[in-house]
C-alpha cells in the first residue's frame, strides 16, 4: 500500500518537474534571446543553447534521479524491515505452538496424575490401591510393564509384591533381590534413595520372555524409589521391553512426582491395613472382655443378690431364733410340768410344733438365700437314694401309699458330691411327688440313675397332678407354690444346690398325668 | 455338782438356759465375753454354753479367749444360723459341740451329758 502511493507520487513529482523544466528552459530561451543575439553568433548560441539546455537537465534529472533513488532506497528498507517482522513473526508463532505443545502434554501428565493420585486416595485397601497405581503408570504413563517390590525388613531382601503386564507371574514370584547385592543398580537405586533410568541387562533380575537382545544395553528400565515418611519402603519397576521406547530424564521427573504419592499411599494403606487389623483385634478383645464382663456381672449381681439377701437371712434368722429358742424353751419347760392328761398338753404341744414350723421357714429362706457352701465327697449317689428312700419306704411312701420302684445302674460311677445337700434335693422332690400324687388313682414313684462319659444322671418320676404348662416355667422361682402351706422354697433351693454342684436339673411334665425331674452332674470335678 | 456357764445375751433365753439346767448343774449366767473371761480368771466350770453372737465379741472370739487359758473346757456353740456344718467345722473352732436355734432343751441336756460323761 505505502510502496504504490509513493510510486504514483513519484510519477507525478517527475511529469511536473519536467514540464516545468521545459517551460523554464523555453521561457528562459525567449526572454534571453535577443541580448544574446548582440553578444554571440546564431551559430554559437545555438550550440551554447544546446549544450546549456543538456547540462541542465542532466543536472535536474541526475537530482531528480537521485531524489527517486533515495526513495526507492528508503522503500527497499520499509520492505526489508516488513520481511524481517514477518519473519519474526512466523517464528514466534512456531514457538508459541511449540509451547503451546508442551503445554497440554505437561497439562495432560498432571491431569494423569491428578486420576492417578485420585484414584490411589479413594481406597484404602492395598491390594486395590496398587493395582490402581499400576495400571494408571501403565495407561497413563505409557509403560509395558510396572513392578512394585517392597522391602522385607527382617530378610533385608526385596520382593515383588504388585505387578502389571509381566507374562511370568511364577518366575517374577520367585524373584527377590537381596539387598546386601550393592552391585545391582536396583539395589542401589532404593540405598542410594535416587531414581534411575537402567539399561537392559540379565542381571538386573528382572523376568522378561522376549527377545533379550534386542533390548540389550537400552535404556528402558526406569527405577524409582518408594518412599514414605522419609523411609524407603520399596522400588517402583518400569520398563519398556515391549515398545523399546527409550526412557529419559523427563520420563523419570514424572514418575518421580507420582512414587512420592505412591510411596505415601502405600504406606498409609499399610497403617490403614495394621489398624484395621489392630482394630479388630481390639474389638474382638473387647467383645470378648464384654461378654466376660458381663457374664461375671450377671453372676456378681446373683451372688450380690444373694449375699445381701444372705446376710439379711443371716441377722433376720438370729433375731427370729433367738426368740423362738426363748419360745420354745418356755413352751418345753411348762410342757415338762404339765401331767398326760391334762387337756392344757395340747396347746403346749401346739406351742412346740408351730415354734418348729417357724424355725423351719427360717431354714429354708436362710439356706435359699446363702450360695450353697459344698462340702464335696466322692460318693456314688445310688447310695443316697438307697438310703433315703429306704427312711422314706417306712414312712411317705406308707402314709401316702405310694409304689416305689428304684432303677439304679450299679456301674454308676462315683461324683464328687454334698451328700447332704444332695439329700435335701432328692427328699425335695421326691416330697413333692408324693405330695402330688395324692388323690391320684396311679400312685407310682421311680427314681432311675443312669449315665453317659459326661454325666450321671438322676431321674424322679411320679404319676401324680402333673404341672400346668403355665407353671412350668415359675416352679424353681422361689416362694412359688401352689400348695396351701407351701413355702415355694423346696425347688428353689435344690437348683441351687444342683448349679453349686455345677449340674442341672429339668423338668418335664404333663398335666394329669405326672411329672419327670432329672438331675445331671458333672462326673469330672 | 458340775457347774456350768452361759454366756447369752438374751435375758430370757439365759433364764430358760438356767431353769432348763439348774435341777442338775450349777449354772453361771453371764451377758458379756468379758465378763466371761473375767470369771474363768479364778473358776473352772466343767461345761461352757456360748452364743455364737454377743455383744462385746464373737462367740469364737470368746472360744479363742477362753483357749489361750483353759484349753481343756468342753464348749458347745449355739448358732442361730449353720455356721458349722461338720466335725472339721468344729476341730477349727475348737469346740466340742453345736446346737441351732431354736435350742430344744432335751437335745441340749442330752449333748451335757455325752460331753460330761455322765
Ligand atoms: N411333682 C410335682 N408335681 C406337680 N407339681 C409340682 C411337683 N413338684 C413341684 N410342683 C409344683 O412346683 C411348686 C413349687 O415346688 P416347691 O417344692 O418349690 O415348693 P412347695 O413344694 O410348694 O413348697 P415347699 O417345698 O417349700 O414346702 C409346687 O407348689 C407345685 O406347684
Ligand atoms: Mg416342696
Amino acid at each position: 500500500m505505502n510502496e504504490q502511493k509513493y510510486l504514483i507520487r513519484l510519477k507525478w513529482i517527475s511529469i511536473l518537474v519536467f514540464s516545468f523544466l521545459m517551460i523554464g528552459i523555453v521561457f528562459f530561451g525567449k526572454a534571453s534571446l535577443p541580448y544574446l543575439l548582440q553578444t554571440f553568433t546564431p551559430k554559437f548560441l545555438n550550440v551554447a543553447y544546446v549544450v546549456s539546455s543538456f547540462i541542465i537537465s542532466a543536472l535536474f534529472i541526475s537530482g531528480l534521479f537521485s531524489f527517486i533513488n533515495r526513495l526507492y532506497l528508503k522503500m527497499k528498507h520499509f520492505e526489508d524491515e516488513l520481511e524481517e517482522t514477518n519473519i519474526l513473526n512466523r517464528k514466534m508463532t512456531e514457538e508459541s505452538e511449540k509451547k503451546n505443545l508442551t503445554l497440554s502434554q505437561k497439562n495432560e501428565e498432571l491431569s494423569n496424575m491428578h486420576k492417578i493420585i485420585r484414584e490411589m486416595t479413594q481406597t484404602m485397601d492395598l491390594d486395590k490401591i496398587l493395582d490402581v497405581i499400576l495400571e494408571s503408570i501403565c495407561k497413563y504413563l505409557n509403560y509395558d510393564r510396572a513392578i512394585i517390590c517392597l522391602i522385607e525388613e527382617e530378610k533385608r531382601i526385596l520382593k515383588p509384591f504388585h505387578n502389571l503386564g509381566v507374562e511370568n507371574q511364577e518366575l517374577l514370584n520367585k524373584t527377590e533381590i537381596s539387598l546386601s547385592l550393592k552391585d545391582n543398580p536396583i539395589v542401589q537405586a532404593v540405598l542410594e534413595k535416587k531414581p534411575k533410568i537402567l539399561k537392559w541387562k540379565e542381571d538386573l533380575n528382572i523376568p522378561f520372555s522376549g527377545n533379550v537382545a534386542e533390548i540389550k544395553n537400552k535404556p528402558i528400565v526406569g527405577v524409582i524409589p518408594l518412599e514414605a515418611r522419609g523411609n524407603i519402603i520399596g522400588v517402583l519397576i518400569v520398563d519398556n521391553s515391549k515398545s523399546k521406547q527409550l526412557l529419559e530424564e523427563r520420563n523419570l521427573r514424572e514418575l518421580l512426582v507420582f512414587t512420592n504419592q505412591a510411596g505415601l499411599a502405600i504406606e498409609n494403606a499399610r497403617l490403614y491395613e495394621t489398624e484395621k487389623l489392630f482394630k479388630e483385634q481390639l474389638q474382638n478383645q473387647v467383645n470378648l472382655a464384654v461378654q466376660k464382663l458381663e457374664q461375671t456381672q450377671a453372676q456378681l449381681i446373683q451372688s450380690e443378690k444373694l449375699s445381701a439377701l444372705g446376710e439379711m437371712a443371716a441377722v433376720v434368722s438370729h433375731e427370729v431364733r433367738n426368740p423362738l429358742s426363748t419360745i420354745r424353751g418356755s413352751a418345753e419347760l411348762i410342757d415338762e410340768t404339765i401331767p398326760a392328761d391334762n387337756p392344757n398338753k395340747k396347746y403346749s404341744n401346739f406351742i412346740l410344733q408351730e415354734v418348729d414350723r417357724l424355725n423351719r421357714i427360717v431354714t429354708d429362706i436362710l439356706s435359699f438365700s446363702q450360695i450353697p457352701r459344698l462340702i464335696l465327697k466322692k460318693t456314688n449317689l445310688n447310695d443316697i437314694v438307697d438310703q433315703l428312700c429306704s427312711f422314706l419306704q417306712a414312712s411317705d411312701f406308707v402314709k401316702y401309699d405310694i409304689k416305689y420302684f428304684g432303677l439304679l445302674d450299679k456301674n454308676l460311677p462315683q461324683v464328687n458330691i454334698d451328700v447332704e445337700q444332695l439329700k435335701q434335693v432328692i427328699l425335695n422332690i421326691t416330697q413333692n411327688a408324693c405330695h402330688f400324687m395324692v388323690n391320684r388313682p396311679l400312685r407310682q414313684l421311680e427314681i432311675k440313675t443312669y449315665f453317659d462319659d459326661k454325666y450321671i444322671y438322676l431321674k424322679i418320676s411320679d404319676t401324680g397332678a402333673g404341672i400346668p404348662p403355665e407353671n412350668v416355667g415359675k416352679i424353681f422361682d422361689p416362694f412359688f407354690s401352689t400348695k396351701t402351706k407351701g413355702t415355694g422354697l423346696g425347688l428353689a433351693i435344690s437348683r441351687n444346690i444342683i448349679n453349686a454342684h455345677k449340674g442341672k436339673i429339668i423338668v418335664e411334665s404333663k398335666l394329669n398325668s405326672g411329672s419327670v425331674f432329672t438331675i445331671s452332674l458333672p462326673i469330672e470335678g | 455338782m458340775k457347774s456350768i456357764m452361759v454366756v447369752e445375751d438374751e435375758e430370757l433365753l439365759s433364764q430358760i438356759y438356767e431353769d432348763a439346767l439348774k435341777g442338775n448343774y450349777k449354772v453361771i449366767v453371764f451377758k458379756t465375753g468379758k465378763t466371761a473371761l473375767q470369771y474363768l480368771e479364778n473358776n473352772k466350770p466343767d461345761l461352757a454354753i456360748l452364743d455364737v453372737k454377743l455383744p462385746d465379741m464373737s462367740g469364737l472370739k470368746l472360744v479363742t479367749e477362753i483357749r489361750r487359758k483353759y484349753f481343756i473346757l468342753p464348749i458347745i456353740m449355739c448358732t442361730a444360723y449353720d455356721t458349722f456344718r461338720s466335725d472339721f467345722d468344729l476341730w477349727t473352732a475348737k469346740i466340742s459341740d453345736y446346737l441351732v436355734k431354736p435350742i430344744v432343751l432335751d437335745e441340749l441336756k442330752k449333748k451335757i451329758k455325752k460331753i460330761l460323761g455322765e
